[in-house]
């Protein structure tokens, strides 16, 4: 018997290590990592009302010129900054009364100064400004959309924007129904020429039935050859589609342990949920690097322990992050970690050179309301991959 | 029935105990910036990133110009703060402008609505976290009560 329970151990044991040895397989390679330059930054003196933080920025080249634009959610404005100059180049105010408000400006699309797009979301609708602020066309929509803040942003493919649809799924308490994820269409497009709107078939995928999504968080981008890339925020994956009817899943290649939030049932408080939320990682924002042809994801990093009132807004606000790259395919080339408190990793943007990340963290000593930085990232291969 | 009675003294002890320890706190924070809390009959703190229809009435209120009441506007940033203030036209002679987030720390503000700390003699009767409560606006209806008063 002795012989029998001793046998039985062995096994477990020698089980035990044979799983061990299968997550050691698993592990990817940091071929390239993310080097910061340097010499190359970018530093602008701020207006009085404008900040070193925005809930919505893009960068766009127009000649020879390269702009950073920012969604002042102050004074509902649009600050275009000269990057290469350091100055601020022009201020174009959104305005709040009037026919042609859009009051709740949420996002933008600047690609020609001549028309900008605007998006609100109440009154839900699309308008096509120009750089003097006349406002040359509106188009209405009634579909429930995104926060349109960071990874949410509305998209653009030739004539048409992809905003977009949220289903917090109220009629059954947040819960997904089968019912529901049938008709939890993902994508509101938009004809920019006939004004047109409808939603694409694709829609929640079926394992999210019967988990809360009520608030869960759906991040995209346009990638590589067009593809939409999409992540559903309780889902270790990313989901692809080019037709906008069918998804291929790729798993979330990563070496970090990463812990997603899988349980939206409400809290105590408002306090009790962001502390929970805080203690899983989070899928932030998909970045597409047209130039050197791979993905960069944002991943806030959960804390270990629940964390004091009065920080959790920082937290949020000023999360900390780390970077996964992955190549064109979705395929993990490396993953880059930083030092804590430096970087505000919601305001990002790629060009030519490389990822530009915020140097503007709150607890980033010589941060002041007064300036807004960035340092050039640029992907190298690491030395020992060579 | 003895140790019935103990334990509701101890815990009529404690909860006094709290009370008095919190409104400690909020004299000192207020003192910090040069204000006495036996001035005031509310004391509204009020989170500058909130969500908007939860600070709107309240910074409305502002307006009515009561001597009695006083508004914390807390933010980490000190751009959104005067920005609130400039755009809501508010008069800032009953106002502190909290910059630091310090209130935050202090456990005095929650993260997207305001909290109102209702003052009798100095010190805190009830407070009421709108965070916690759907109507945001009736508070201000028991608020113009109890000033009267």
């Amino acid at each position: 018997m002795k012989k029998l329970i001793l046998l039985f151990n062995l096994s477990i044991i020698i089980l035990f290590l044979i799983s061990g040895c299968r997550n050691d397989s698993t592990s990817f390679n940091n071929t390239y990592t993310l080097v910061p330059s340097e010499t190359d930054t970018i530093n602008i003196r701020l207006e009085e009302n404008s900040c070193n933080f925005s809930y919505y920025i893009q960068y766009f080249k127009s000649g020879n010129t390269d702009y950073l634009a920012a969604l002042n959610y102050l004074n509902n404005s649009i600050e275009f900054y000269d990057i290469k100059a350091n100055k601020l180049f022009k201020t174009l105010f959104i305005p709040r009364e009037g026919d042609n408000t859009f009051l709740d400006l949420r996002s933008f699309i600047c690609e020609k100064f001549d028309s900008i797009l605007l998006f609100s979301m109440m009154p839900p609708r699309i308008g096509i400004m120009d750089t003097s602020g006349r406002l040359l066309r509106t188009i209405p929509h009634d579909i429930k959309i995104g926060s349109l803040q960071d990874g949410e942003r509305p998209l653009r493919l030739g004539d048409n924007v992809f905003l977009p649809q949220l289903h917090p799924a109220r009629e059954s308490n947040g819960v997904l129904t089968s019912t529901g994820q049938k008709n939890s269409f993902i994508n509101l497009t938009v004809d920019l020429i006939s004004g047109a709107g409808s939603s694409t078939p694709l829609t929640y995928p079926a394992e999210l039935i019967g988990q809360d999504v009520s608030i869960m968080r759906v991040e995209r981008v346009l990638g590589y050859k067009n593809v939409f890339v999409y992540h559903f925020g309780l889902i270790n994956s990313l989901f692809l589609t080019y037709d906008h009817r069918t998804f291929a899943r790729v798993p979330l290649e990563t070496n970090y342990n990463l812990k997603l939030f899988d349980d939206f049932n409400p809290a105590s408080s408002v306090s009790n949920y962001l502390n929970d939320k805080l203690l899983r990682d989070e899928v932030k924002c998909l970045y597409y690097d047209e130039f050197r042809e791979c993905y960069y994801i944002t991943i806030r990093k959960r804390e270990d322990d629940r964390i004091n009132n009065s920080s959790i807004t920082t937290k949020f606000q000023y999360p900390e992050c780390f970077i996964l790259v992955l190549d064109k395919n979705l395929k993990h080339i490396g993953e880059v970690h930083f030092p804590k408190d430096k970087y505000s990793f919601r305001m990002c943007f790629v060009t030519e050179k490389g990822l530009y990340i915020s140097e503007d963290h709150i607890n980033n000593p010589g941060f002041s309301e007064d300036f807004m930085r960035f340092r050039l990232f640029t992907l190298k291969r690491n030395r020992d991959n060579n | 029935m003895r140790k019935i009675l103990l334990s509701a003294f101890i815990m009529y002890l404690i909860s006094g105990c709290n009370t008095s320890n919190e409104t400690k706190i909020l004299s000192s924070y207020l003192h910090s910036f040069g204000v006495e809390l036996n001035h005031y009959k509310v004391v509204a703190f009020v989170p500058s990133d909130g969500c908007s229809a939860c600070i709107t009435p309240t910074l409305d209120y502002i307006k009515n110009g009561n001597d009695c009441f006083l508004v914390v506007i807390s933010s980490i940033s000190e751009k959104t703060i005067n920005h609130i203030v400039q755009s809501n036209r508010i008069n800032t002679l009953h106002v502190i402008k909290d910059s630091h987030d310090l209130a935050a720390e202090m456990g005095f503000v929650p993260i997207i609505a305001p909290r109102y700390y209702f003052i009798k003699r100095g010190r805190i009767v009830k407070s009421i976290d709108l965070s916690e409560i759907n109507d945001k606006v009736s508070i201000l209806g028991e608020v113009d009560k109890y000033l009267a008063n």
